[in-house]
């Protein structure tokens, strides 16, 4: 066998580790909110099989309004995977989904948008479509 | 014209769905509105100091800070010394929420009469550090202090310049802070600076 290095194997494998470390953070974050971006959010909603988003941004009121809403139910249903993409640092994922107005929280199964909430709802709202989703 | 500029220390949009703080509700409702962002550390201090326009020099501030030259306005509590600046002065680290309010809320009343305010509470802050208060409690009283002051006054800012504590230090809090107000902002979708705050006064006093 040749012990020559192969720079593109190199760069598979590195970019595999780093996939592998990135998903492992993630499972290992069950009750939190993850902070997603382009490097780790198709890995996120490859890895929860129902997943809430929260789409916000640092100037918008609402958002922080909502997000400890988020942060509880993280907690309260630690079988979901609970994430928030910050839309001015991420527009592409936002604009995958056609994030128009903040905060929008986009529910998904099988990495499938599914439903999605506009504004800053009252938990029950929110819950309401979760457990809908969970069979519940 | 009866023009208010109050700020808030330690009130945070994150407590609003808990504590439904119905006035503040309402403002957020019909008012410009924004986030005030102030990165870690943050102290009373230093965060009004860069409201009013000057700098932080760690040093015990001396003389009238520029925007209330430039505006006229009348001090209530800043907290830009300790004791704090103003009409009303109190110490910082023995304040009681319930008196500062009604301390605070008398000298706005009567002082809007006479010109615009530049006003302050720090106890919120300080009793959430001090884990003396039940928290919407707290956010009640705020509240309805607001409501007074608010109420009384043509043209307002109502603001906090940071958020809820973080931590015991008491100059970690969640770095984003309320800004609900009858100016509004040229770019409503960007942060609130904390010297911005002072510039749309000065723009609100005319």
């Amino acid at each position: 066998m040749s012990t020559e290095r192969d720079p593109e194997l190199e760069a598979l494998l590195r970019k595999k580790i780093k996939q592998m470390m990135s998903e492992n953070r993630n499972m290992e974050k069950g009750g939190e909110v993850v902070h997603l971006d382009s490097e780790n959010f198709d890995s996120f909603l490859r890895e929860h099989k129902i997943a809430v988003v929260d789409f916000w941004a640092e100037w918008c009121a609402p958002c922080f309004i909502l997000s400890p809403v988020i942060e509880e139910l993280a907690k309260d249903y630690p079988q979901v995977g609970f994430g928030k993409v910050n839309s001015d640092q991420n527009p592409q994922i936002a604009g995958r989904y056609g994030v128009m107005s903040l905060p929008t929280v986009i529910f998904f199964r099988d990495g499938e948008p599914v439903d999605e909430v506009i504004g800053a709802v009252p938990r029950e709202e929110i819950e309401i479509r979760l457990k809908s989703l969970l069979g519940e | 014209m009866k023009a208010l500029l109050i700020g808030v220390d330690g009130l945070s949009y994150t407590s609003f769905m808990k504590c439904n703080p119905r006035f503040l509700m309402s403002l957020f409702g019909s008012t410009f509105r924004g986030v005030v962002v102030n990165r870690r550390p943050q102290t009373h201090e230093s965060s009004w100091l860069s409201v009013l326009g000057m700098d932080y020099s760690g040093k015990p501030n001396e003389g009238v800070p520029e925007l209330a030259k430039a505006t006229g306005a009348t001090l209530v509590n800043v907290p830009i010394s300790d004791p704090t600046t103003g009409i009303v002065s109190l110490k910082i680290h023995e304040v009681r929420l319930e008196d500062e309010l009604n301390q605070v809320t008398e000298a706005v009343l009567e002082s809007l009469n006479r010109g615009p305010v530049i006003a302050g509470i720090v106890g919120l802050d300080v009793e959430l550090h001090r884990g003396s208060l039940d928290k919407c409690k707290a956010y009640s009283m705020v509240d309805s202090a607001l409501r007074k002051m608010v109420n009384a006054a043509d043209e307002f800012i109502v603001f906090s310049p940071f958020g809820e504590p973080k931590a015991p230090s008491e100059s970690e809090h969640e770095e984003y802070g309320i800004y609900l107000s009858t100016v509004p902002r040229p770019s409503e979708h960007e942060t609130v600076k904390l010297p911005e705050i002072g510039l749309l006064f000065r723009k609100l006093v005319g």
